[in-house]
């Protein structure tokens, strides 16, 4: 079990918006007039490579500022420095493909991260270390140097280190990566009691992990949120629009391999064709094709 | 609502010196030492020793900012800019002892801290406003830079410019200092 802690939510209810939120590279536009309100649960962000999904979580996160437009995360608004810190002090945040020290050990860098989180007292910061090194599977590990421990076990330690301090907002860049089966379904377990007291925003390519984990979706795609929901409703998104044949479609908007010989297409039914039962995965395809 | 207390930045340091690398300025440090130990014995003009060591030392300095979890840490409350001043704080006082010790062992004209403090300003001030892939990089480059352009470049205008972190190194140093503070937020 991760530690738990009383909610502090915010007068308003909401914990996270959004308001017209655009970031810009240069010439590319990464995040473009992205309107959000979240009050909590966990949250999927679905899209490809390049819609923008780090950008704006890295937003969301305090660690860069929209260019134009505002946030409110927390009921304060992190574009002051005071404001910020505070923010700062209730958020958990896991960057995509985190690096840790290598010659420190999990309990280590846990309890670093907790000094930086402004946690003092030595005796709660082992506590919660070792709480949440347990929480995401790591309790027989926390004496080992980061270095001996494999990929996985070191997403975990920087899992670890964003749950530290019972975060209100948990912000989490592809926080699967590198886990196995057994672990994800540890992950999603960690993350369910975190989404209890406070909000998680997750990103992910894992559209069955969104399936099992989320209560609300969101699919980016070119920096534009292009569609929100449940993940109920975005698998209803290709209801009566998928069909399996064993031959191309050149009607289909999407078309994929099952198995030898078997296909699954997303798009308009053929005459003739049966329906197939639509998941999320479906959804997801048809939406962000259908955006373009 | 109210920044990291000293408390939190002292609990910070022990950690923040065990992520930095030493080696490397320890192996440096043990160099200029070395050579400094030689041109005194051999009764040779030091200057251009100290000139080298303020350049390699405020590099060594400067290279310090880089932390590999920094994407990790980068939304703590105690701030970026926060933690690289932890990081100056640990890293200057072996520095600025090493420099004490090769004035001692050295007869040169230069003297005072102020070369290797104008020269790690200015390579700080540049990692401040350098693109963060590579800010350290170039923020640690920037004393070698000067002190090779003031080598390189022919006596004149520019040289004189080129050469005020030895000149007027306090200048330099408030000017450096007043760059960083308008970074501060970066």
């Amino acid at each position: 079990m991760i530690p738990t802690r009383t909610a502090t939510h915010t007068t308003s209810g909401t914990m996270l918006a959004a308001d017209g939120i655009t970031k810009r590279f240069g010439s590319v536009t990464a995040v473009d007039d992205v309107h959000l309100d979240l009050d909590g649960g966990i949250v999927g962000l679905l899209g490809p490579n390049g819609a923008g999904k780090t950008t704006l979580l890295r937003m969301l996160a305090t660690v860069m500022a929209p260019d134009r437009g505002t946030l409110s995360l927390l009921g304060m608004d992190p574009a002051s420095p005071a404001a910020r810190t505070e923010v700062r002090r209730r958020l958990g945040y896991l960057p995509q493909s985190p690096r840790l020290y290598g010659g420190f050990t999990p309990l280590e860098m846990i309890d670093y991260v907790a000094v930086l989180k402004e946690h003092t007292d030595r005796s709660w910061r082992r506590r919660e270390a070792t709480a949440v090194l347990e929480a995401v599977g790591l309790g027989d590990r926390m004496h080992q140097r980061i270095r001996t421990l494999s990929g996985g076990m070191q997403q975990r330690v920087a899992l670890a280190s964003a749950l530290i301090g019972a975060p209100d907002l948990l912000v989490l860049d592809e926080p699967a990566t590198g886990l196995d089966p057994e672990q994800r379904i540890a992950l999603r377990s960690v993350l369910a009691q975190t989404a209890h007291r406070g909000c998680v925003v997750l990103s992910t390519h894992n559209t069955a992990e969104v399936a099992a984990l989320c209560q609300h979706v969101l699919v980016m795609d070119r920096g534009r949120i292009c569609w929100s929901g449940t993940p109920a409703e975005l698998a209803a998104e290709a209801a009566g629009r998928v069909w399996e044949s064993d031959v191309e479609e050149p009607t289909a908007v999407r078309s994929w391999l099952t198995g030898p010989g078997s296909r699954r297409h997303v798009g308009a039914l053929p005459a003739g064709a049966t329906a197939a039962s639509p998941t999320v995965d479906d959804g997801y395809l048809l939406v962000t094709r259908l955006a373009r | 609502m109210s920044g990291p207390s000293t408390l939190v930045l002292a609990r910070a340091a022990v950690p923040t010196a065990r992520a930095v690398r030493w080696a490397p300025g320890a192996s440096l440090a043990i160099l200029l030492l070395a050579v400094a130990a030689l041109s005194r014995s051999t009764q040779r003009p030091a200057d251009i020793v100290l000139a080298i060591a303020a350049a390699s030392l405020a590099a060594a300095v400067v290279s310090g900012l880089h932390d590999p979890a920094a994407a990790l840490l980068s939304a703590v409350p105690v701030s970026a800019m926060q933690r690289r001043m932890l990081r100056l704080a640990l890293l200057g006082v072996p520095a600025l002892t090493v420099w004490w010790l090769l004035e001692a062992l050295t007869t040169a004209t230069l003297s005072g801290p102020g070369p290797l403090l104008a020269l790690t300003a200015c390579g700080v001030a540049v990692a401040l406003w350098a693109p963060p892939r590579r800010a350290v990089l170039l923020g640690a480059s920037t004393p070698v830079a000067l002190f090779v352009a003031h080598q390189a470049v022919p006596a004149g205008t520019v040289s004189d410019v080129v050469a005020r972190w030895q000149s007027d190194p306090w200048w330099v140093l408030a000017g450096a200092i007043l760059i960083c503070v308008a970074g501060r937020h970066r």
